[in-house]
């Protein structure tokens, strides 16, 4: 709307486009985030609480050594960005930022965009932190809504203006968080503190922009039990032969007890190729971002309900599951950018027990960003090579 | 297309490829009526926007490309439009069937309100037959021997368009139409 020399510029989310801006009844209101409403939690004062944290594995050399960096970073009031490939462990790094936060009665939060991620990770800090509570917070679900450790989809952090003395992000360039301002702009109003984002694959411009900002950049280069992370294989053939190589591979897997994911670009591939597979192979499901009770699939799929999931890019981050290998179909259809790529590739072997595993493309074209996931995987492996060597 | 013929185009070409006119036409005993869309995925999330969250700049999108058509073709009618919730609209500070159709530019007269307020969402189909009861004419306006335009956003059972016609009927209009701003499509 044209309103001439006046600009408005929205109190919320500090919006100054004037084309998103509405006018109802001689009042200006922001478009853009109007469909974040609802109930905000005012911050109380509260007491220091006695935190305990146990997990039943121990922490690696470098996970130990970037968790006390946080922790310096935390109590210098610096900003921090860990920079670490698939599968090195981020959630276990934080832990010990969070326990002295929250031993010393400050608010903290975890965010992620993404909601089947935190809800699967809100499950693991219930174990963790099994004295204090923790609250999960996502479109839904929204009924309680303050607890000492406080998860919630970025979409929720309206709820909290000016409240998070440490406010953890993970997954910081996934959908739908990654380039959208009103999102961003919560982020920033709900933190008093500092924060610390967590990611596997930032792009070379947000790093820089974070250092000018004065913040502190942490990198870890291995996964926590030392295994190269593995190399996506590429398999270059027509469409319609895929379909027979991917029902070869998910046969093949079955046989020798391994759990299958494959994942398609579009939902409508994905119904379509478990209607063409299902006949020939039982025991799977699918899933995507529309498909309902897909917490309870995802879960019977851990439980080794289902021998193969066919699922689109809802899957493609936070997901750990045992002895894991993935395929992908139609590689280069456009969705899929070199970093959702990379994210995809870091499903496989993220257990000790199992930590290798096979990652397979297809597709009928080699394209720009599968050659740049493997190249940076690649690099990836290199710098732990170098490690290895240095430390014996 | 629109764009050349119309200068107060409001849509983007990204929302315009997601509302599917219809133009369905059917009828409700006697009485001819017309659905412009399908109710849809996005037709709803639309809707949720302009009623839930009191976008009132939504309103014109519905009906901008057929506006003129629109009005010519009901140019010597007068619009009833369906009530809603008093506390609702109240609240959200505007009318959005008033809102979506005002861009027709024909008289529009709000006789019919609600005795008291219920969500219709909420109710069953027989729910809804029992709820219009509490329809009545807020005052004795003489609709002789005009044509009247029953107006909705959403048709569903039909019951609050079939508990107007009732009343307006004993108001004895010349014509009776109805012009529903989508429908729910039963395969």
């Amino acid at each position: 709307m044209n309103m001439g020399a006046f600009s408005f510029i929205c109190p919320i989310c500090g919006n100054s486009d004037q084309n998103t801006i509405g006018k109802r009844n001689g009042k200006y209101y922001c478009r853009k985030c109007i469909s974040f409403r609802g109930q905000e939690v005012i911050p109380i004062a509260e007491e220091e609480k006695d935190v305990s944290w146990n997990l039943s594995y121990e922490l690696s050399e470098d996970q130990a050594r970037l968790s006390n960096d946080l922790l310096q970073n935390y109590k210098k009031k610096i900003n921090s960005l860990v920079n670490a490939v698939c599968g090195s462990g981020k959630t276990e790094i934080v832990l010990r930022v969070i326990a002295f936060a929250l031993s010393h009665g400050k608010k903290v939060g975890f965010t992620v965009p993404r909601r089947d991620v935190i809800i699967e990770l809100s499950d693991r800090f219930r174990n963790i932190f099994s004295q204090n509570t923790v609250a999960l917070v996502y479109g839904e679900n929204s009924k309680t809504l303050v607890a000492d450790l406080i998860c919630c989809t970025t979409h929720q952090l309206f709820r909290y203006p000016n409240y998070f003395d440490l406010l953890i992000i993970d997954e910081i360039d996934a959908f739908p968080f990654y380039q959208n301002e009103v999102l961003n702009a919560f982020f920033h109003r709900s933190i008093k503190g500092n924060y610390i984002m967590l990611s596997a694959t930032p792009s070379p411009e947000f790093i820089f922009d974070f250092k000018k900002e004065g913040g502190d950049v942490l990198e870890l280069f291995s996964r926590f039990h030392l295994y190269p992370l593995p190399i996506p294989e590429v398999l270059i053939i027509p469409k319609a032969v895929q379909i027979f190589e991917c029902y070869r591979l998910i046969r093949k897997y079955i046989e020798n007890g391994k759990s299958v994911f494959v994942f398609t670009p579009t939902i409508k591939i994905c119904e379509d190729l478990f209607d063409g597979l299902r006949f020939f192979i039982r025991g799977g499901n699918y899933v995507h971002s529309k498909r309902k009770n897909r917490e309870r699939i995802i879960k019977d799929f851990k439980e080794k309900k289902f021998k193969y999931l066919i699922t689109t890019a809802v899957l493609e981050r936070g997901v750990t599951i045992k002895g894991l290998q993935v395929i992908v179909f139609q590689a280069n259809h456009n969705i899929y950018s070199s970093y959702s790529l990379i994210q995809i590739a870091g499903r496989v072997g993220r257990k000790k027990e199992e930590p290798e595993g096979k990652v397979i493309f297809l597709t009928n074209e080699n394209n720009n960003e599968i050659e740049k996931c493997i190249r940076s995987i690649e690099g990836a492996n290199k710098n732990l090579q170098n490690l290895l060597k240095t430390d014996t | 297309m629109h764009i050349f013929f119309k200068s107060d185009y409001c849509i983007c070409e990204k929302c315009e490829e997601k509302l599917h006119p219809l133009f369905l036409k059917f009828r409700i005993g006697y009485i001819y009526a017309l659905a412009i869309y399908k109710y849809d995925e996005d037709i709803r999330t639309f809707l949720y926007q302009l009623k839930g969250c009191y976008d009132i700049e939504l309103g014109e999108v519905f009906l901008n490309r057929y506006k003129d058509e629109l009005h010519y073709m009901f140019h010597d009618y007068y619009l009833i439009p369906a009530p809603s919730s008093k506390k609702d609209d109240k609240e959200r500070e505007f009318n959005h069937v008033k809102v979506i159709f005002q861009s027709l530019n024909l008289p529009m007269l709000p006789i019919i309100d609600k005795a008291f307020d219920y969500k219709q969402a909420e109710l069953s189909a027989k729910e809804r037959q029992e709820a219009t009861r509490s329809l009545r004419l807020n005052d004795n306006h003489s609709l002789y021997g005009k044509k009247i335009l029953i107006i909705d956003d959403v048709y569903t059972t039909g019951a609050t368009v079939r508990g107007m016609i009732e009343l307006i009927k004993t108001l004895k209009p010349k014509k009776i139409k109805v012009l529903v701003m989508s429908k729910t499509y039963l395969k």
